[in-house]
């Protein structure tokens, strides 16, 4: 029986600006398991990025509750859900969002350091999750010297480093050629087939066969749910 | 915490400019309150260099009108014999003694009389020699003196074996039997003193009652409170009252501890001084705040990703107040090395004691205690506030694909603006504080003294009682002195007296009556300032006789006993202007010395520290002379080129006076206002450091506000903009921030300014005008610095601005 590690019972997101009401997302229900690989696709503006951030913990919904891992977080204190999102969400963006200041070694480190870990534990840590993308020679570079494909496995190996519950990515190839675009892909199927479980937002169809199911939301609802046949 | 520094020294090392500006911003802040610090700390924290100190004791007389002063010999024998919770009671005086060695002018040596037990009282033990003890505290006995080390060094050649050597002091021989040493002595209370001397007074002299000359250090036996030597001290002082009502009716005891009667008169002054000070930090924190601020508002999108990869919002605060507080400490450092440097001005500049002597100014642990808090202080102040914002990042926004980190910007534009409006209203106040400060030390020294210092030379000596035991001895050497200065060329008048009313001083005070009217009662007889002046007094310091006569040569010793009272006095005792003929005397029913009031002359202000009272008198020298004396000569021409032909004039008259603080009145007063003077260009400096600040701070949130609208100003050229209508939109904002700032500044300076009156009562009023004057100032160089970067923002390219992302 598959564990259920998301859900998402009638959340809905209003934005209000100058006393104007955007609905960005409406009545969403979405559940995930532990171990699955989800994309959430859709056209510009449909609520994917709003989605990720309600599940990243980054964003609150207006309505509706989100449990996580067992446990209802939107009545949540920000303290205790930057514990949450540091221990339980990994996190890849789009841009990358390395720190420019920080070498590749103490980028992947930060989210360890957050959480208070001894130091020679978050060096076992960081040198696994560079050594899993591949870029563990590398590590005393800073973003700057990276190509765009090397910056985005750091940001990977960033988001593996804190061994999330989950893992949340939005638009991971955007910013990537196609060459470099397909090796992250990879990288990330390679991750969901030793177990992780991914979630990842793109309006690539392309990239999104790679996950096991796609929803595919419009207009802030989902619209439609397709599961990827593989035989 | 340590990733947090690590990060923190690479952010610094990164933003050489900005580490730059911000290091010498916190040198100067910090040093320059570091230096003043030390001040304070010298005057009222350090403590003397003696044995137990917080044993140590003053005792005062007191009496209605004040609560600190000196004791007559009877009374301080008294308190001597019947005050029993000390275990050393020694009073003191002062004593300046004419050192002469052959071939040489004559030095007046800066001394103290005291007790046979002066030094065991205080604890000080001789680097050489002995020091004297009771068995020489008797006439006959008393001829032996103890030097201090700068004294035997620069007087006595540093003569290794000159204990037991013989000196001449005031015409008579002395034997050296000590040598103190320098690092024994305390500046800040007693003075570079060169000479102590036992006092020797035999029974005639400790049975005077009736002048207060002798002060008053005790050291308190262990386990005895100040409140109960206090308790003691009242008793005695009852039984004086009892057992001589005429002298000691409503006088009293009064009993302050060593540490307050050294810092008495000068802590309100010094804490108000530091204040001001910090009102320069104040801005320097506010300033740094506002860089750091655009710096903080450049890195949201870091903030962000910090934040989405689980830094709570005091990790994130700790990071940015560990920069800060990295950065003040470095710029603490600094400061430190500004206030060496400050400090050895200061040192240079400063005379806060008797004898003309710097105090030492070291950094010890208080300061340096001091120069941590501050610049801890100062980073957490100006760190918190972008610590606070960066802790608030909008993650959403800021880490999705080309999100600058400026969501929300308006709110950080308004922060920056408020710590603008700020730093402006603190740079006026301190402006206003400090041109109050000036201002009014300006009108103190401005002010109509009552007598003329123009084209006047004066000097001080000492007529010693070996060489003028008598009252004829004395006149006749005055009279010498008078006849050899009144012959040199270009002087036009001369006369003697007690001293010379800088300020308002007057050498003697004593209560009177008046002669046919009632009698007050014991203790509320009327006080005057008392002067013995010889004929000419008044012509030469240019005071008017504005009724009856002035004194003259036919005012001798055996003449009517005759007296001058200023306007004060008359109007108030004689208000139908009647004075003229009316007699006056002292308190002791014994001696009443009647003298009549034979003229009356201008009033003399009181302009350093607090009148006593309104009423002023003067006698002729000749009925009751002095031993310490100064002379006043008016010049014909440049009083200045006298100097040398007056030193001359004495040696002629007695070669064995020593003249001290011989030079032009002007000079003189110069150098006893220099402490004020210091203090008004270490304001002054201070003000300008903030004013210079302000308008920096000012510049720079315009500059990053031009900045920050080059897209905005690309599309209303593209419109077709005019520079000038490009320019009003930059400056208006600058000139919106410069109108509150100095708004909120003219009520704070207000404030500031009304505290400092009530702090500083010898400053007296607001100076609406000062402040005005500095608030078009202010409101004129922020303008100046919010025009440049309008005028810059004409420059802007439409095309690449409309491009650019």
């Amino acid at each position: 029986m598959p564990q259920n590690l998301l859900k998402l019972d009638n959340v809905t997101k209003v934005f209000l600006t100058d006393e104007v009401e955007t609905h960005a997302l409406s009545g969403i229900h979405l559940e995930i398991n532990k171990g699955e690989y989800v994309a959430i696709a859709g056209p510009s503006g449909c609520g994917k990025s709003t989605l990720l951030s309600i599940l990243g913990l980054l964003d609150t919904p207006t309505e509706g509750t989100y449990v996580l891992n067992d446990r209802p977080v939107q009545g949540l204190t920000p303290a205790e859900r930057a514990r949450i999102r540091n221990r339980e969400i990994g996190f890849i963006f789009q841009s990358f969002n390395l720190i420019g200041d920080l070498s590749v070694y103490e980028n992947v480190e930060l989210p360890l350091t957050y959480r208070g870990m001894p130091s020679s534990d978050r060096r076992a840590r960081v040198e696994e999750a560079l050594e899993k993308v591949g870029m563990a020679h590398r590590a005393k570079h800073v973003p700057s010297q990276l190509s765009g494909g090397q910056q985005q496995r750091v940001a990977v190996a960033r988001a593996l480093a804190g061994q999330p519950a989950v893992l949340l990515a939005d638009e991971p190839t955007g910013n990537l050629d196609s060459k470099n675009g397909d090796a992250v892909m990879e990288l990330l199927q390679n991750l969901h087939r030793t177990g992780s479980t991914i979630l990842m937002v793109t309006h690539d169809t392309r990239f999104a066969r790679h996950a096991d199911r796609t929803v595919h939301l419009f207009d802030g609802r989902v619209v439609e749910e397709s599961v990827e046949n593989r035989e | 915490m340590l990733a947090d520094l690590r990060y923190a020294v690479r952010q610094l090392i990164g933003n050489r400019g900005f580490t730059a500006v911000a290091l010498l911003t916190l040198a100067f802040g910090i040093g320059i309150n570091t230096t003043t610090f030390t001040l304070v700390n010298a005057i009222l924290y350090r403590m003397p260099p003696y044995r137990d100190p917080g044993r140590l004791t003053i005792i005062y007389g007191t009496m209605p009108q004040s609560q600190f002063t000196k004791l007559a010999p009877g009374n301080a024998r008294d308190v001597v014999q019947q005050a029993a919770g000390f275990e050393g009671l020694t009073p003191w005086c002062w004593d300046y003694s004419n050192f002469a060695k052959p071939g040489e002018p004559a030095y007046r040596a800066l001394g103290v009389q005291a007790s046979g037990n002066f030094f065991s009282t205080l604890g000080i033990a001789p680097s050489m020699g002995r020091v004297f003890t009771p068995q020489d505290d008797h006439p006959g006995r008393n001829d032996v003196v103890v030097a201090s080390e700068r004294f035997w060094r620069e007087k006595l050649g540093g003569n290794p074996n000159v204990v037991g050597s013989v000196i001449r002091l005031n015409g008579k021989s002395v034997t050296v039997i000590g040598v103190v040493s320098q690092r024994d002595q305390d500046l800040i209370y007693f003075g570079s003193v060169d000479l102590w001397q036992p006092l020797g007074y035999g029974e005639n002299t400790w049975s005077k009652r009736d002048n207060d000359w002798l002060e008053f250090v005790a050291r308190l036996k262990p386990g005895v409170s100040l409140e109960q030597a206090r308790a003691q001290l009242a008793t005695v002082a009852a039984r004086m009252a009892h057992d001589h009502p005429d002298t000691n009716a409503h006088r009293g005891l009064n009993l302050a501890t060593y540490a307050s009667a050294r810092s008495r008169g000068s802590a309100q002054f010094l804490w108000t001084i530091m204040g001001l000070m910090l009102f320069v930090l104040g801005i320097a924190c506010v300033n740094l705040a506002n860089l750091q601020l655009a710096r903080t508002v450049g890195r949201m999108r870091e903030y962000a990703i910090r934040i989405a990869l689980g830094a709570s919002r005091g990790q994130l605060i700790r990071q940015l107040l560990a920069e800060s507080v990295l950065l003040s400490l470095a710029g603490g450092a600094l400061g430190l090395l500004v206030s060496i440097w400050g400090n050895r001005l200061l040192g240079s500049r400063l005379s806060i004691a008797s004898g003309g002597t710097s105090p030492d100014l070291p950094l010890d642990y208080r300061v340096l205690g001091f120069t941590l808090a501050a610049s801890v202080a100062t980073g957490l102040l100006f760190g918190i506030m972008p610590g606070w914002i960066a802790s608030r990042a909008e993650v959403g926004a800021a880490v999705k694909q080309g999100g600058r980190g400026t969501v929300g910007d308006r709110s950080k534009h308004r922060a920056r603006k408020a710590l603008v409006v700020a730093e402006l209203a603190l740079a006026l106040a301190s402006l206003a504080g400090a041109a109050y400060f000036v201002r009014g030390l300006q009108r103190i020294t401005r002010a109509d003294k009552g007598w003329e210092s123009a084209s006047r030379v004066t000097g001080t000596f000492m007529l010693p009682t070996s060489t003028y035991a008598t009252d004829d001895q004395a006149r006749a050497g005055v009279e010498r002195i008078r006849t050899e200065l009144a012959a040199l060329p270009g002087v036009d008048r001369v006369a003697v007296s007690g001293q010379i009313p800088i300020g308002g001083a007057f050498s003697h005070q004593g209560n009177f009556l008046i002669e046919g009217q009632q009698r007050p009662a014991q203790g509320q007889e009327p006080l005057a300032l008392a002067e013995r002046v010889t004929p000419g007094y008044f012509p030469t310091l240019g005071m008017h006789v504005v009724g009856g006569r002035d004194f003259g040569e036919a005012d001798r010793a055996d003449g009517r006993q005759v007296v001058i009272i200023n306007q004060a006095m008359a109007r108030q005792f004689w208000p139908k202007g009647d004075a003229i003929g009316h007699r006056i005397g002292g308190t002791d029913a014994k001696r009443p010395d009647w003298r009549e009031i034979v003229g009356i002359v201008n009033d003399i202000p009181i302009t350093y520290g607090q009148a006593l009272t309104p009423f002023q008198t003067y006698r002729p020298f000749a009925q009751d002379p002095d031993r310490w004396l100064t002379f006043t000569l008016l010049c014909k021409g440049s009083p200045s080129g006298l100097i040398g032909d007056v030193r001359r004039a004495i040696g002629r008259a007695d070669p064995d006076l020593a003249v001290y603080g011989l030079g032009t009145v002007d000079s003189v007063i110069e150098q006893l206002g220099s402490g004020f003077t210091l203090v008004e260009q270490l304001l002054t400096i201070a003000a300008l450091l903030g004013l210079l600040l302000a308008v920096v701070g000012i510049y720079g949130v315009i500059a990053n506000l031009a900045v920050q609208r080059t897209q905005e100003i690309g599309v209303r050229m593209a419109l077709g903009a005019r520079s000038g209508s490009v320019i009003w939109l930059i400056l208006r904002e600058g000139v919106r921030l410069a109108a509150f700032g100095t708004g909120a500044g003219i009520v704070l300076a207000l404030l500031l300014t009304r505290g400092l009156s009530l702090a500083l009562p010898f400053i007296q009023g607001q100076d609406v005008p000062a402040i005005l004057v500095m608030a078009a100032i202010l409101a004129a160089a922020a303008l100046l610095a919010c025009f440049l970067p309008a005028l810059r923002a004409t420059h802007v390219n439409p095309v690449d601005a409309l491009t650019a992302e």
